[in-house]
């Protein structure tokens, strides 16, 4: 019967050792006890075929083997919501964070933000991947010791918050939102410093902010911390009332204002450079005075679609509010 | 539908199942491969993937005591229920019989 011990070893390989000789003793009798039986009812010796299909029907090894570990799941249905929350609040509350926040310290201090912000994007996913596999060993030992919480079994309906009321925001929307607008304070208090354009057609140049940005630096600084403080309260209580949507609405109002101001100044940035060249300086002057007001007057565009979209989600909530109640 | 599925709640539905069969049946001593084919004669029937592994794991649980015996030449392990198997057939007998009569009422 070579086939039998063939299986046989191929299962001893992958018990632990512990329970090698007890497994395979057993094992093997109970499949020469089959064989016994098929070849008396055959009335001669099982062929090759035959001794595969017997074979066949046990299992692949490597499958059978598994089956006499103490351990059947790696995290059980007993701890696995434990797991699950752990796990989504190692990677989004303290990873991304504290990855997100030395990412823009990196920027800050280094000669080459972009290269800095890349490589917190990657120390993120390396973190990410390192945070995942600590929690699941974690818990694949306290499903091994058998190891069950207890704590949420003493939970009062009445600990439980009020029932969230407005329009659910997505938090993947507050997070970007947060990132960007965090960015681009940080670039505006010139703590991060973007390359500079200093050569164009092939002459050197130099661009200097106009005055209107003196005049709107405390303005469009407001306007940054408002909606980056927006943003964090969405984080944390991601459903609007009316309230944040007014707010939110008001801010909009606010950036709409600085749009129009600074668009009424004409004039965004000072082309310097050698007079002899004044046709570079002007074309230079015309391109990028030109590219700073399209993108405002986008900007303009964006702000009140989104002032709209606002209004649209908060009507939108608001009938379904009464839908709900009238069902009720 | 996934084709898979039936198996998959079937294999849900028989899991239990055959613990409370494997039970009853050692309430007489049997190894392995006996125990399977007496099973398998009243209807039951249990994959030898399935059995072997189960019957060390109610020997881990002391529901069952086993011990090793020659017979026809041959080394094999005897299972049979302890005095705690016992008391757990009985009340997971019980909890069965509550569930059939449960269901019978439902379908």
């Amino acid at each position: 019967m070579d086939l039998i011990d063939r299986y046989l070893a191929a299962v001893r390989r992958h018990l632990p050792r512990n329970l090698q000789d007890d497994v395979i003793q057993e094992l093997s009798d109970n499949l020469r006890s089959e064989a016994e039986e098929r070849e008396q009812e055959a009335g001669r010796a099982l062929n090759a075929d035959e001794q595969s299909a017997l074979l066949k029907k046990h299992g692949h090894p490597w499958l059978m083997a598994s089956r006499y570990l103490p351990q059947q799941q790696l995290i059980g249905p007993a701890l696995f919501p434990y797991f699950r929350q752990t796990l989504i609040l190692v990677l989004f509350w303290i990873v991304l964070p504290i990855t997100l926040i030395g990412g823009a310290l990196s920027a800050i201090y280094s000669d080459h933000p972009g290269q800095a912000w890349g490589q917190a994007l990657g120390a993120a996913w390396n973190g990410a991947i390192y945070a995942t596999g600590i929690v699941t060993l974690v818990f694949a030992v306290l499903e091994r010791e058998r190891v069950r919480f207890t704590a949420l079994d003493k939970w009062d309906p009445s600990w439980l918050p009020a029932a969230p009321t407005g329009r659910p925001v997505p938090r993947g929307e507050s997070v970007a939102g947060l990132v960007f607008g965090l960015t681009f304070l940080l670039w505006w208090l010139g703590l991060i410093h973007v390359p500079q354009i200093t050569s164009w057609g092939g002459q050197p140049v130099r661009f200097v902010a106009a005055a209107i940005w003196t005049t709107m630096f405390y303005p469009i600084l407001f306007s940054l911390i408002a909606s980056i403080a927006i943003y964090v309260v969405d984080l944390v209580r991601p459903w609007r009332s009316i309230t944040v949507s007014l707010i939110d609405l008001a801010i909009g109002v606010y950036n709409v204002v600085i749009v129009a101001m600074v668009l009424r100044a004409g004039h965004f940035v000072e082309v310097i450079g050698d007079p002899l060249h004044a046709d570079v300086l002007t074309r230079a002057d015309r391109f990028i005075n030109a590219s700073v007001e399209w993108t405002f007057i986008v900007l303009g565009a964006v702000f009140i679609l989104d002032m709209l979209y606002e209004v649209w989600l908060m009507t939108h909530a608001a009938k379904s509010a009464k839908v709900i109640s009238s069902l009720a | 539908m996934d084709p898979n599925l039936f198996d998959s709640l079937r294999l849900e539905l028989r899991r239990g199942s055959l613990t409370l069969a494997v039970l009853a049946q050692l309430r007489a001593e049997h190894y392995g491969y006996t125990l399977r084919k007496a099973l398998a004669d009243l209807g039951l029937e249990i994959d030898e993937g399935t059995l072997y592994p189960l019957l060390r794991r109610l020997e881990t649980q002391e529901l069952l005591t086993s011990e090793w015996r020659e017979e026809g030449g041959r080394k094999k392990r005897f299972y049979k229920l302890s005095p705690d198997g016992r008391q757990i057939f009985k009340q997971l007998l019980a909890e069965w019989n509550g569930i059939n009569q449960s269901l019978d009422r439902i379908v």
